[in-house]
């Protein structure tokens, strides 16, 4: 038996790497794609309970669905400034406009503008959230849509009695953009 | 277009002019024609009112456009609004909680603006013919002022260069007006028609007050305060945090009583020490000893033994700093912030592989280098197990082998290899897994919300539907009718979904908990460099 793998059947690595020995049956071969989360040994450990705990978790859930009607979300698609439920006692942002630089103050100022004329439409939408909760949906997006038209046409002003000055002012030449006539 | 065009619209843009043009373009094929420069600027006043985005003189100059920086920091603070707000309504009550609330949510607000709100709201809550005192709301808001849990806005923009010691100084020149709180006169609105004509009042485009009483003008202007800003500052909230972290710490591992006296030691010297210090300042035995509430009874020779098993603790919370007026002890801020860093990380192995591996954790974190042998030896585990575990901790990058050669050529056979743990990398290692873990977590949820979507606007309307039908006051079998709309495996789809969004919610916080200790453990180990 003495030199019988001698020279012939010597591997240059450790062979019980392998994970199996020589002459023994191969590992069976995989029937199912691995699974995609390694199992786990331990299973975590279960969440505190409590009244703090719960009473943090009510909060938080109640700050991300309030944060929702604030005016500083702001929706992709339709530039509008408040949403449905108008808050006006607070102008969109509570920031006097010095705090902001100087190119956003006449941003500011068209802002604000827009705000005025957005609260007489208030009582309006008030309104039509009402007929909104009895299912009547139709109602949505025809405001919807009136809504859109208001802001173009209020887009329109802004490009032309203010921004120009803006522009010049902060000197600003990342900016190619030409302003979108509508 | 559909999901997939506009999958394939960014790729292609990506491909051909880069990744910023893809963000563009994708952004503006989602939303339709947009004025863009309208929606950035509006971000952007979103982001600067909330305190995230900052903007100075950017490279160019002064003449040059301004730069706008954004902190990563910030936005990971509004994970933590709950705690803060669930903290000032336990300092300051439920009238703290909603100024809070409030002020976070809007980001900075003028005082008066505030206190209306928050009148308004505890109004609504109370029954009818109750009324709220401003006063009650002023008197909160200037109690969180003087804490210095709200701080000023600062109006001026700071240079980027300066970054945080520009607006400390501001912070500084605006000490005086700090205290320059609105005229606010005091008088009792005693019904419910007298609250909505203040609303009127208020709104200045709204009709004229025609009530007898002479209201106060309760505009911004008359107010005086137009252009204060108050916003929240959570650096103060940190510092309550990390003390409240101390204080239970001491009362787990030794007792109520010790805690109270750490307790009292941190108020003392609160005011005196500086931000980030390692030491609080040096309080004497017999200061402790007058300030120390009078419910706990303990007398001088007591507090003398507490004090002392304190700094003979192997925690080191407390330290002796000298032998005048009784004994000058100081709390060891630093060094109790790594000791319970240190804890968290090996709760965290242990928990993740088991109580032998985190014997190894601690083995290592203690002796610091170790060969494989002497690890076997000193964790009493047997090699094989021990050699697979340490594997397995080295796998996840928690433990670290040092290579020590012998002979220039690094020949494994003659190379000492030790294992060691890094408090600090691992600590920050951690720190990353626990934003990861959030971020799944926000993802999750928001996967599930999506899935059920159609469920919830099903239960939506269908309360909408309840609530209306009930003021306009239906019977009873229409209420049931409208009830039945929704079946029961509906119903029980919809209970499973609320309750795993309250888990992921509930584990957001837990995990949010983990993130403050370990970021305050890197911060601090950093200012002490």
């Amino acid at each position: 038996m003495a030199g019988r793998g001698r020279g012939r059947t010597q591997f240059t690595f450790n062979v019980d790497s392998l994970g199996f020995g020589r002459g023994e049956a191969l590992p069976a071969s995989a029937l199912v794609p691995s699974p995609l989360f390694p199992p786990l040994q331990f299973r975590p450990v279960p969440l505190p309970t409590g009244e703090e705990v719960d009473y943090m978790l009510a909060l938080k859930q109640e700050l991300r669905a309030s944060s929702k009607i604030l005016p500083s979300h702001i929706r992709p698609g339709r530039v509008k400034i408040d949403n449905r439920v108008h808050d006006i006692s607070l102008p969109f942002y509570g920031g006097h406009f010095l705090t902001f630089a100087i190119e956003m103050a006449f941003f500011h100022c068209w802002f604000q503008q827009t705000l005025e004329k957005n609260e007489k439409n208030q009582s309006e939408g008030e309104e039509d959230e009402e007929k909104k909760k009895t299912g009547e949906e139709e109602e949505e997006s025809g405001e919807g849509e009136d809504y859109d038209e208001e802001e173009f046409e209020e887009e329109t002003d802004y490009i032309m009695s203010y921004f120009d000055n803006g522009e010049d002012f902060g000197g600003d030449s990342d900016d190619n953009m030409d302003e979108a006539t509508y | 277009m559909t999901a997939q065009e506009v999958r394939l619209c960014a790729l292609l843009l990506q491909e051909h002019f880069g990744e910023v043009v893809e963000k563009v373009g994708t952004h503006l094929l989602r939303s339709g024609a947009l004025n863009l420069r309208a929606l950035v600027k509006k971000s952007l006043c979103v982001l600067v009112q909330h305190g995230m985005c900052t903007f100075g003189p950017g490279r160019r100059g002064p003449a040059g456009p301004l730069e706008y920086r954004v902190s990563c920091e910030r936005i990971l603070y509004m994970l933590r609004y709950p705690r803060y707000i669930y903290t000032a309504k336990s300092l300051y009550g439920d009238t703290g909680e909603l100024v809070m609330e409030e002020i976070l949510q809007r980001g900075q607000m003028t005082m008066s603006n505030t206190v209306r709100t928050v009148a308004d709201r505890l109004t609504q809550n109370m029954e009818d013919g109750q009324s709220t005192d401003y006063n009650d709301v002023v008197t909160a808001f200037s109690r969180l002022v003087e804490t210095h849990f709200l701080q000023r806005f600062s109006e001026v923009p700071e240079s980027p260069v300066g970054g945080k010691g520009g607006v400390q100084m501001k912070m500084v020149t605006w000490v005086q007006e700090l205290q320059r709180k609105p005229n606010w006169s005091t008088q009792r609105w005693e019904s419910r028609a007298v609250h909505t004509h203040l609303c009127e009042c208020i709104y200045p485009q709204h009709q004229p007050l025609r009530c007898n009483s002479t209201p106060p003008a309760l505009s911004p202007q008359a107010c005086g305060d137009e252009g204060i800003y108050w916003q929240v500052n959570v650096e103060r909230f940190h510092l309550h945090f990390r003390h409240q972290a101390i204080i239970s710490a001491v009362a787990s591992k030794l007792d109520q009583t010790s805690s109270e006296i750490v307790r009292t030691m941190l108020r003392m010297s609160e005011v005196t020490t500086p931000a980030n210090a390692a030491y609080t300042q040096a309080v004497s035995a017999n200061e402790i000893f007058r300030a120390v509430p009078p419910s706990y009874n303990i007398s001088r020779p007591i507090l003398d033994q507490y004090l002392t098993l304190l700094v003979d603790d192997p925690m080191e919370f407390v330290g002796k700093a000298g032998d005048s007026g009784g004994g000058m002890y100081v709390v060891n801020l630093h060094r109790a912030l790594a000791n319970l860093a240190r804890a968290t990380l090996e709760s965290v192995v242990q928990e993740r592989f088991g109580s032998r591996s985190a014997r190894i954790f601690r083995l290592l974190l203690r002796k610091r280098h170790l060969e494989q042998k002497q690890v076997e030896d000193f964790a009493m585990i047997p090699a094989k197990e021990a050699k697979d575990m340490l594997y397995t901790l080295l796998s996840e990058n928690l433990v670290q082998l040092q290579e020590i050669p012998k002979t220039p050529d690094h020949a494994p056979s003659r190379t000492f290899y030790l294992y060691t743990v890094n408090q600090l990398p691992t600590a920050r290692l951690l720190l990353q897994n626990c934003y990861k873990a959030v971020g799944n977590l926000i993802d999750r949820r928001l996967f599930e919300t999506k899935e059920n979507k159609r469920h919830l606007e099903k239960s939506q309307r269908i309360e909408a539907i309840l609530g209306s039908l009930q003021a306009s006051g239906a019977e009873p079998a229409q209420l049931a009718e409208v009830e039945e709309m929704i079946t029961a495996p509906e119903r029980q789809q919809l209970e499973a979904l609320r309750h795993h969004i309250n888990k992921l919610d509930s584990s957001e916080n837990q995990v949010d908990e983990t993130i403050f200790l370990l970021e305050s453990y890197i911060k601090s180990t950093s200012c002490s460099r």
